[in-house]
C-alpha cells in the first residue's frame, strides 16, 4: 500500500509538498491570526520537541552514558542517573534544594571556563591594540586595501583608539559633571553614545540582509522547488 | 483623506505583498532581472586567497581541512550557500576535509548531505578524501577541541557513521592539529571563539581560521579580522555571492543577488516614504 | 573494582550502585538546613576549580599539559550527560500542560493533540530509520524532518523579514539627529552590501583617493573603523561583566531571588 514511498521521485515530491504546506501555513499569519497558522505552529513545537529528545538520546545519553554502561560494562556510569535525577527535585517543595546541587555543577563548570575563555578571546585583541601605533602603515601596504594614503592609515588607527575609549567610558563611567575631569569624561561618554548610533545602524543594516536572505531562501523554495520543479516538472 | 494620512494608514498587508513580489519576481522562470556583478570585498577575497594559498603550499596542502558546519535549517539560505561554494572550492583544489558540528545537530545531516551530493561528480568519496566527525554537544566541545589539538584520534574517536576514525584513509597521518591545514567555521550562532581559544597547533605555528557567519553576526567578527585571528570572512549571503563570482561557479547565491538588491532598495524606499508621510501630516497639522 | 564488568556481574554492580545512590539520597535529605548551603557552595566551587586550576597550573616539561588536563575531557562528558538528563524537565512541562488540556477538553485542545502528535511524528521515524533502515522509514523520516521540520524552522526565521519591512515603514522616523545618524549609517551599509547599491557609485574609479567615496568602501570603512572598535568596546565590557558574574557564581557570592531563597 505504501510502495509509492519507495519511488525516489514520489518521495522527494512528498517532501517538497510537505515543505510548501508548512511554509504557506506559517505565512498565513501575515494575513491575519488563523487556525491554520496555529496548527502549523503547534506542529513545529511538537516536531522540534521530538527532534530534541531524539538528538539528546542519540548523541548524548546513548553514546556517552548508556553504551559505556551496558555495552562496555562500565557500571560506575550508573551514578550519572541519580545525579541527573537531582534536577527533578525542583518539583518537590520539601527537597527542592537538592536540585541546586546539580545546578551548582553547571554554574561552576561554566564559571570555571569563563576565565580562560575571556583570556583567549580578548588578550590577542588587547595585544594588537597595544601594538597599534599612530603611524602604523600596515593597511596602506595591503594590496587589497582601497586607496589610502599613509596619513589616512594613521588617522584611522587613532580614530579606532578614540572610539574604543569613548564607548568604554560610556559604559563604565557616569559622573555628575561638576569638576573639569568629570566634564571631560562626560563629553567622552556622550561621544561614545554617538559612535554607538553608527554601530547600531551598521548592525541594523546587517540584520536586514540576514533576514531578507532567509526570506529569499523560502521564496526560492516555493517558486523554484515547489512550483517550477515539482508542480510543473521543470528543472 | 489626504495623501499623508493615506501613507500613514497604509495596511501592512500591502507591504507584505509588495515584499513577496519584489523578492519572488526575479525567481520566476523566464524573468531575467539584470544585476551588476558584485564588488568583491577584501575579507571575501582574503577567504578565497587563503584556500588558494593552502592548495599551492606543497606541505600544507596535504593536511586536513576541518569544516565546522554549525548551522541549522533556519539559516540555510546564507550558510548553506557559503558551505556549498566552499566545499566546491576545496574539492576543486583536491584538499581533503572533515566535517564537524557542535552547535545544531541538524548541521551534521545538512553538511553530510551536501558533501554527498557534491562529491561524486568531483571524484570525492567518503572515507577516501573526506569524512564527517559527526555531532558533539557544545557543552563538552572545549575539551574535545583541546584533546584534538594534541591527539586527534583520541578527541574524535568515531566518525558520523560510527566507524573508528583511524580506520578511514582520509585520516591517515592526522595525529594532531599540526596535521590540520585550516579550520573553516560556518555559523549561525557564536561558535568561532572556541576554535580560537581551544584549538591550536602544538608546534605553536599559526593555524589559518576562516569564518562564514550569517550577516547578523558579521559585525562582531571584524575585531577578530583586524587582529589577524581570522584570515578571511564571508559575510552572509552577500559573501556567498562574491565568493561564487570569484570561483566562477554561480549557484543559489548568485541567483538571489537580484532579489537581495531590490529588497534592500524596498526597505530604504519604505523608510523614506514613511518619513514623507510623517512630514506631510506634520505640515498639515 | 572500577574495571568493566559483564553479564550478571554488571547487573550486580549496577544494583549495588543503585542502592548506594538511595543511601546517598537518604543522607542528603536528612542533612540539616545549616549544612545545605555550604554543601552547594563546595560543589559549585569544585566544579569550577578543575577548569580554573587546569588553566593556571604550570604545564609539564613537554609544555602541553599538566596533571589535570587528562581529566578534563571526562569531566566535560559528565557535565554534558548531566545536562542531557535535564532535558526531561522541559519535556515534562510540555507534556503535563498539553496532556491536561486534552484530558480536560479545554479551549483549543485540538492543537495540543497536534503538538503531541508532532512529538511522536518525529520520534518514531527517527529511531525507526536506524533500527529498520528500509526505504519506507527513510522516506517517512525525510517527510517529517526535511519536509516539515526544516521548512517550519526556516519559515519561522524568515517571517521576521516581513515584520522588518512593516517596521521600517511605520516606526523608523527621523525625529532626532541620533536617529538620522543611525538610519544614515544603516542605509550606507545596506547600499554597500548589494550589487545594485554598489552600482550607484560604480562610475567612481576603483583606485586613487576618489575610490574612498565608493559606497562599498564607505560601508566597509564604517564597519571596520567605527563599528569594529565600538563593538570591541561593548564586548570588552560584556566580557568583564561576564567575568565578574562568573567569579560571583563560582564563589557562591551571587545574590538574588534564586540564590537567597531558603534551603
Amino acid at each position: 500500500m505504501f510502495d509509492f514511498l519507495l519511488n525516489p521521485k514520489i518521495a522527494q515530491a512528498l517532501v517538497v509538498w510537505a515543505g510548501a504546506a508548512c511554509t504557506l501555513g506559517i505565512y498565513s499569519i501575515l494575513y491575519k491570526e488563523n487556525k491554520v497558522f496555529r496548527f502549523f505552529e503547534h506542529l513545529f513545537i511538537g516536531l522540534g520537541t521530538g527532534y530534541t529528545i531524539a538528538i539528546t538520546w542519540n548523541d548524548i545519553l546513548g553514546p556517552r552514558w548508556w553504551k559505556p554502561m551496558i555495552t562496555e560494562g562500565k557500571w560506575y556510569f550508573f551514578f550519572a542517573l541519580p545525579a541527573g535525577m537531582l534536577f527533578y527535585f525542583v518539583y518537590s517543595k520539601r527537597h527542592a534544594w537538592l536540585s541546586r546541587l546539580i545546578f551548582g555543577v553547571s554554574f561552576g563548570a561554566a564559571a570555571g571556563l569563563a576565565f580562560q575563555g575571556f583570556a583567549a578571546k580578548f588578550f590577542p585583541q588587547l595585544q594588537r591594540l597595544a601594538a597599534t601605533r599612530f603611524t602604523d602603515l600596515a593597511e596602506s601596504k595591503s594590496s587589497d586595501a582601497y586607496a589610502l594614503t599613509p596619513f589616512s592609515a594613521a588617522l584611522n588607527n587613532f580614530l579606532g583608539l578614540v572610539i574604543l575609549s569613548c564607548v568604554m567610558t560610556y559604559f563604565f563611567f557616569s559622573f555628575q559633571p561638576k569638576d573639569k575631569p568629570a566634564k571631560i569624561v562626560a563629553k567622552m561618554s556622550m561621544s561614545g553614545r554617538w559612535v554607538l548610533m553608527f554601530a547600531f545602524g551598521a548592525i541594523f543594516g546587517s540584520t536586514i540582509m540576514a533576514r531578507m536572505s532567509l526570506l529569499i531562501g523560502r521564496m526560492y523554495f516555493l517558486i523554484h522547488d515547489w512550483v517550477v520543479v515539482t508542480l510543473l516538472g521543470g528543472t | 483623506m489626504t495623501f499623508g494620512q493615506r501613507l500613514q494608514k497604509l495596511d501592512r498587508r500591502w507591504l507584505y505583498l509588495l515584499t513577496a513580489l519584489v523578492i519572488g519576481i526575479p525567481f520566476l522562470p523566464g524573468v531575467r532581472v539584470p544585476v551588476p556583478a558584485p564588488v568583491i570585498q577584501p575579507q571575501t577575497r582574503a577567504y578565497y586567497q587563503a584556500i588558494e594559498d593552502l592548495a599551492s603550499d606543497p606541505v600544507e596542502s596535504k593536511k586536513l581541512v576541518i569544516v565546522a558546519v554549525n548551522y541549522g535549517a533556519g539559516t540555510l539560505a546564507e550558510n548553506q550557500s557559503q558551505c556549498e561554494a566552499t566545499l566546491k572550492h576545496l574539492m576543486r583544489k583536491k584538499l581533503k576535509f572533515a566535517l564537524l558540528t557542535f552547535i545544531d545537530p541538524q548541521g551534521r545531516d545538512l553538511g553530510l548531505r551536501l558533501a554527498e551530493r557534491l562529491g561524486p561528480s568531483r571524484g570525492y568519496t567518503y572515507g577516501q578524501n573526506w569524512c564527517s566527525f559527526g555531532f558533539r554537544p557544545f557543552d563538552g566541545v572545549n575539551q574535545i577541541l583541546k584533546t584534538m589539538s594534541t591527539d586527534m584520534p583520541g578527541g574524535v574517536v568515531t566518525d558520523a557513521k560510527g566507524a573508528a576514525i583511524e580506520s578511514l584513509p582520509v585520516m591517515a597521518g592526522v595525529r594532531s592539529a599540526d596535521d590540520v591545514g585550516m579550520v573553516i567555521n560556518f555559523a549561525s550562532t557564536q561558535s568561532i571563539d572556541v576554535w580560537l581559544q581551544f584549538f591550536s597547533r602544538p608546534d605553536k605555528s599559526a593555524l589559518p581560521v576562516l569564518y562564514a557567519p550569517t550577516s547578523i553576526m558579521a559585525p562582531e567578527a571584524y575585531p577578530l579580522l583586524r587582529s589577524g585571528q581570522l584570515k578571511g570572512m564571508l559575510t552572509g549571503l552577500k559573501g556567498a555571492i562574491e565568493y561564487e563570482a570569484l570561483l566562477k561557479e554561480p549557484g543559489f547565491a548568485t541567483s538571489a543577488s537580484a532579489s537581495l538588491s531590490w529588497a534592500h532598495f524596498l526597505i530604504i524606499g519604505l523608510v523614506i516614504l514613511g518619513n514623507v508621510g510623517m512630514y506631510l501630516e506634520k505640515k498639515r497639522v | 573494582m572500577f574495571t568493566s564488568k559483564a553479564g550478571l556481574a554488571l547487573a550486580g554492580f549496577i544494583a549495588m550502585a543503585a542502592l548506594l545512590s538511595v543511601a546517598i539520597y537518604a543522607i542528603l535529605m536528612a542533612l540539616p538546613p545549616k549544612a545545605r548551603k555550604p554543601l552547594i557552595a563546595v560543589v559549585t566551587f569544585l566544579s569550577g576549580a578543575i577548569y580554573a586550576l587546569e588553566w593556571v597550573w604550570p604545564v609539564d616539561a613537554g609544555g602541553k599539559e599538566n596533571f589535570l588536563t587528562p581529566y578534563l575531557k571526562s569531566f566535560a562528558d559528565i557535565v554534558t550527560v548531566l545536562q542531557g538528563f535535564a532535558l526531561g524537565i522541559g519535556i515534562w512541562s510540555i507534556l503535563t500542560v498539553h496532556l491536561k488540556r486534552v484530558a480536560q477538553r479545554r479551549e483549543n485542545w485540538g492543537f495540543s493533540v497536534v503538538l503531541l502528535g508532532g512529538i511522536l511524528a518525529m520520534l518514531i521515524p527517527y529511531f525507526l530509520k536506524d533500527v529498520h533502515p528500509n526505504g519506507y522509514n527513510k522516506a517517512i523520516y525525510a517527510i517529517a524532518f526535511d519536509g516539515a521540520y526544516n521548512s517550519l524552522n526556516a519559515t519561522m526565521y524568515s517571517v521576521v523579514a516581513f515584520y522588518i519591512v512593516s517596521a521600517a515603514y511605520r516606526a523608523f522616523r527621523i525625529r532626532s539627529i541620533e536617529a538620522t545618524v543611525l538610519l544614515g549609517s544603516a542605509a550606507l551599509i545596506m547600499l554597500g552590501q548589494v550589487a545594485l547599491g554598489q552600482a550607484l557609485t560604480g562610475w567612481i574609479p576603483t583606485t586613487g583617493f576618489a575610490a574612498n567615496f565608493r559606497v562599498e568602501n564607505v560601508a566597509n570603512w564604517i564597519l571596520e573603523k567605527i563599528n569594529s572598535p565600538a563593538l570591541q568596546a561593548v564586548e570588552l565590557g560584556v566580557g568583564v561583566g561576564t567575568l565578574a558574574m562568573a567569579l560571583r557564581l563560582w564563589l557562591s557570592l551571587e545574590r538574588g531571588s534564586y540564590f537567597e531563597e531558603d534551603v
